[in-house]
Formats: C-alpha cells, sequence, structure tokens
C-alpha cells in the first residue's frame, strides 16, 4: 500500500496552458473588433483608467449565470470611470455559437452595457493566461493586474460570500491595497483556437 | 391517465430525487464509498458541461465494468453552480441520470465550485476525474475529457495492484 500512495499518476487531456497573470504584472495590450458595432476597440493598459478584463462567452452556462451581475456591475462602476472589457476567446470553427454574429446578437438583447470583443485566435487570453469563462482580470491606470479569478464565490446572492471583482474595484477606488488578490476562476474551459 | 398510473410516475419522480444526496465538501463525499472499496474514483461533472455529458456514457461503461471489484466510482454533480434553487437543479440531474441511464452513484455539492476545486487541487474546470486510495490519498487523476482507455487500463492496475 506504501507502494502505491507512492505512486502518483497524472493524465491531462487539455493542451498545457500558459501560465495566468500574475498580480503584479503589467497587462499585456489588445485591439480585437467589438461584436456589437464591428469596430476595434483598443485597450492600453496604463491608460490612467480602472480597468476589468473578463473572458466570458456564449455558450457556457456557468458564464451565463453571471451575465447578469456582470452587467449590473459594469451599469454601475462605469459611474464610477471603470471600464470594462469582455472578451470571447471561443474557437468559432469549432463552436459556430461563439461568432461575432452570435456575440452581437447576445450583447444587444442582453442590453451588455461595455464591448463585447472577439478573440478569435485565442492570442490574448493565451497572454492573459485566462483559462476558464467567467475570469476576471482588474487592471489599474498603471497597467498593472491588481485582481484576477472569480467574479464572486457563487453565482447565487444568497450564497456569496466573497465578492472578488466588487471588493478589489472598491478597495482600488479608496486607494487601498487589495485584500484578496487572486481567486481560484470557475467555469467552463476556453476552447482555445489552434 | 389512470390515478394509480399517475401516482406511480408521481412516485418514481420523488424517489430519483430523493436519491441524489447531498454533499458539501471533499470529506463528505470521501465518506459516500463503499467501506471496502480499495480504489475510489471521484468523478465531479455537470448536465451544464459539454465536454462532462460528452464523457458520461464512457465513465459509465467503466463504472459496470468493475462493479463487481474493489474499484467503486462516484460522480460528483456541480449543477447546483448554475441551478437557480436547489430543487429545480435536483430535478435536472435526476432526469439526466434517468433519461442517460447512468448506473454509478451521484451525489449533489451544494457547496462552492471553487471550494471543492481547491480541496481537490484542480484547475478551475470540470470534467475532472480523481482516484484515490481507501485511505483518502490521491493516487491518480484525468483532468479534462477522460481517454477511456487510460482510465480503465489504469483502474484496472490499481486494482490489481491493491488485492
Amino acid at each position: 500500500m506504501k507502494k502505491l500512495a507512492l505512486m502518483v499518476l497524472l493524465f491531462v487531456a487539455a493542451p498545457l496552458l500558459a501560465a495566468e497573470l500574475e498580480v503584479g504584472a503589467k497587462a499585456p495590450a489588445f485591439e480585437l473588433v467589438n461584436a456589437i458595432d464591428g469596430r476595434p476597440v483598443a485597450f492600453a493598459p496604463g491608460d490612467g483608467r480602472l480597468s476589468v478584463v473578463v473572458f466570458t462567452c456564449n455558450q457556457c452556462p456557468y458564464a451565463k449565470a453571471f451575465e447578469p451581475r456582470l452587467i449590473a456591475l459594469g451599469n454601475e462602476y462605469a459611474k464610477r470611470g471603470v471600464v470594462f472589457y469582455a472578451i470571447d476567446s471561443n474557437d468559432d470553427a469549432a463552436y459556430p455559437v461563439e461568432t461575432l454574429g452570435e456575440m452581437k446578437s447576445r450583447a444587444t438583447s442582453q442590453h451588455y452595457p461595455f464591448p463585447y470583443l472577439k478573440d478569435g485566435e485565442s492570442k490574448v487570453a493565451r497572454e492573459y493566461g485566462a483559462r476558464v469563462t467567467p475570469h476576471v482580470f482588474v487592471i489599474d491606470g498603471k497597467g498593472i493586474v491588481r485582481y484576477r479569478g472569480y467574479v464572486d464565490d457563487s453565482t447565487k446572492a444568497a450564497e456569496r460570500q466573497h465578492s472578488g471583482l466588487t471588493d478589489a474595484l472598491n478597495e482600488l477606488i479608496a486607494g487601498k491595497e487589495v485584500k484578496v488578490s487572486a481567486t481560484k476562476a470557475f467555469g467552463c474551459t476556453i476552447k482555445f483556437k489552434g | 391517465m389512470r390515478p394509480l398510473a399517475v401516482l406511480t410516475l408521481l412516485l418514481a419522480a420523488v424517489t430519483a430525487r430523493a436519491e441524489l444526496r447531498e454533499v458539501k465538501n471533499l470529506d463528505e463525499i470521501q465518506h459516500a464509498f463503499r467501506p471496502d472499496a480499495r480504489i475510489r474514483v471521484v468523478s465531479v461533472w455537470a448536465t451544464w458541461c459539454a465536454p462532462c455529458v460528452a464523457e458520461i456514457a464512457g465513465v459509465d461503461d467503466v463504472a459496470k465494468s468493475f462493479r463487481k471489484s474493489a474499484v467503486e466510482i462516484i460522480g460528483v454533480s456541480l449543477d447546483d453552480a448554475v441551478a437557480s434553487n436547489r430543487e429545480e437543479g435536483k430535478e435536472k440531474l435526476s432526469r439526466f441520470l434517468r433519461e442517460k441511464k447512468v448506473g454509478f452513484p451521484t451525489l449533489y455539492y451544494t457547496g462552492k465550485p471553487g471550494d471543492l476545486a481547491d480541496e481537490m487541487h484542480f484547475e478551475g474546470a470540470i470534467p475532472v476525474t480523481i482516484v484515490f486510495d481507501r485511505y483518502g490519498r490521491e493516487i491518480a487523476r484525468g483532468e479534462g475529457v477522460l481517454d477511456m482507455k487510460w482510465f480503465r487500463d489504469t483502474l484496472k492496475m490499481l486494482e490489481e495492484k491493491t488485492r
């Protein structure tokens, strides 16, 4: 039995993923097409604005469960100068529900208050080390990652004990350090292209 | 429909739901295994997870082939993570298990998915399959969709080694 306990067998079917961007790292810039109006949107970290980059998608029930919350937060925090970028990095050739057209339809019917960007090559997801949907990164005005992980620890308001995203935003807006700066994002795997 | 038939259907629905035992952490999951199971497999999945649904028949086949052995496979459903309420989540899961004729026992996890991911040391996505010995020590794992040949061969080898 001792021998058995020492023996660890690993099987990982998923391709090896890039490491998740560390808190304190400089966030990568990106320019992606916004599905809502077909125009490019550029994020230049260090532009002086507190920003939220959230990897999400059309097909994931767990991401969809957080959608109303993200829309509400997008509206609420826009008033406080926070900029949200929602990114869909799923391979739309393999998953037709993730095309620009489907994204536009979702974003307009749900009244997204932020751009919904197509990361067709999954390049931005790889650069951020995003793994699942939803997966959130908060970037300060200097372009530094200050929080990464989940939106909340539960999709259900009644069971929520920690709101990772709003706590981080509130602390940063108040000029404080983020107490819990990294949490484990949970959700559907990003369907990487290639 | 005759009243008796309606009653039977109702009873079947209630029984199926009642069979779904709730668990809220890994300790409770570990305690759900048969005491004589030497190889204990926890398969974490959900009906809302497409890759999980794709592999469920394969896992069920493997579970069936090890039915009379020291290997026990238990499913842990994270359906509650997206269900608008618990009863609805359980009902959906019960219906799925019935329709797909899933034979291995399934538990209904009511904790936070991130907490289970921390306890079981997996990245925040499912399916994930972790094999424990009877003392709760991990001896193998598969993250993502299982390679069924690997899964079957590994369980067979572990089962033989612990005889």
